[in-house]
């Protein structure tokens, strides 16, 4: 047995007795080895020490100090843990009432509003030229060119018209 | 009334409840933050706080372990918490861990050994106090409070494979340390003996 096995075998023996045959080459190592037989004595008084760790006990009082401490628990509703312990469970429930949700979004919806053709604008009896009129009608030449180039970054409506 | 009903009862508010597991576990909470802080008043103090979050979060408290284990849990994350906001890890003044003292030889000699061992014990403990703090935890809960391999994983949340290696590296860890200082007792014993 080498030094360092030896150390093992004392460091193991806090834990209880080495069996027979570990303990047998512990005994016949420390023998021949002044400096493990060293270690061993010094291995001793930690393990004494250990045992003589007094039985302290807390400050009196210790719970009616607690108790002043302690804040009011609400009782906890019954069906809270039924819940969490269901919560994984019922995930593929969730994703089924969402993606329902969903559908119904989208079949149930509002329409979405139908762009006018200038016939049913006139139709309707609306001026189809009241942005132009508008930009036409614009006294000061900044706010005209201003109102002109907006104009031009709107996207194109596909009847030719320019939508905002 | 079994533990698992004065838990139940607790989490419903049930503040005698909470009273009989805090009487039960007082002392060995107690210790478990003593022997990590080795300061009475201080590790009555995290032993109360930790009853009160224990208290508050019972509701958590899944009975997948002991209710024991999951206050050793909340005492070892308090005193660890505590230890590193405050920094309160003294250190170890040249005179307490003097080799001279430790080897005192005055009056009979008897009288003089069983002041070397209380004094051997006290270093010792404060000793422990200066390991890095898993160390510090692990001897504190395996060697002063005699919790299994098993149940310090479970504390600790680590393997008990961990817990075994750990272990060994600490109590290897604490004796060098301690070499400096007990080897002068161990003289005295050698010369004591011859």
């Amino acid at each position: 047995m080498n030094c360092k096995r030896a150390e093992n075998f004392l460091v193991r023996s806090f834990d209880g007795p080495l069996p027979s045959g570990q303990g047998d080459a512990l005994r016949g190592h420390l023998e021949d080895c002044p400096a493990c037989r060293q270690r061993n004595e010094e291995y001793d008084l930690i393990r004494e020490a250990f045992r003589a760790f007094p039985p302290v006990q807390p400050r009196p009082f210790f719970w009616e100090r607690l108790n002043a401490k302690l804040p009011t628990v609400e009782s906890s509703p019954r069906a809270w843990p039924v819940f969490r312990k269901l919560g994984f469970k019922l995930v593929p429930a969730y994703l089924a009432v969402i993606l329902a949700l969903g559908a119904a979004l989208v079949f149930l919806g509002p329409p979405a509003e139908a762009e006018l053709s200038q016939a049913e604008i006139l139709l309707r009896g609306e001026d189809p030229l009241t942005e132009t009129t508008g930009v036409l009608d614009e006294t000061r030449a900044e706010d005209k060119n201003m109102m002109i180039l907006f104009a031009s970054l709107e996207r194109p409506s596909s009847l030719g018209r320019r939508m905002p | 009334m079994d533990e698992r009903e004065l838990v139940e009862r607790a989490r419903s508010g049930d503040r005698e409840a909470f009273s009989c597991l805090v009487k039960m576990y007082e002392a060995k909470v107690f210790q478990l933050a003593y022997g990590l802080t080795r300061d009475r008043h201080l590790a009555d103090d995290l032993a109360q706080e930790a009853f009160i979050k224990a208290y508050t979060g019972l509701s958590r408290f899944e009975s997948r372990s002991a209710f024991g284990t999951w206050l050793y849990r909340i005492t070892v994350n308090q005193v660890k918490d505590h230890l590193r906001r405050a920094k309160v890890r003294k250190e170890v003044s040249l005179d307490d861990l003097n080799p001279t003292v430790l080897a005192d030889n005055d009056g009979p000699e008897r009288e003089a050994r069983l002041r070397a061992r209380e004094r051997t014990r006290e270093l010792v403990l404060r000793m422990i106090g200066r390991l890095p703090e898993k160390y510090a935890t692990i001897i504190s809960l395996r060697d002063l409070q005699g919790r299994s391999y098993e149940e310090i994983a479970e504390v600790l949340n680590i393997s008990p494979g961990t817990v075994d290696s750990r272990l060994y590296r600490a109590r290897k860890l604490l004796r060098k340390k301690l070499e400096p200082m007990l080897r002068p007792i161990g003289g005295s014993h050698e010369l004591q003996e011859s």
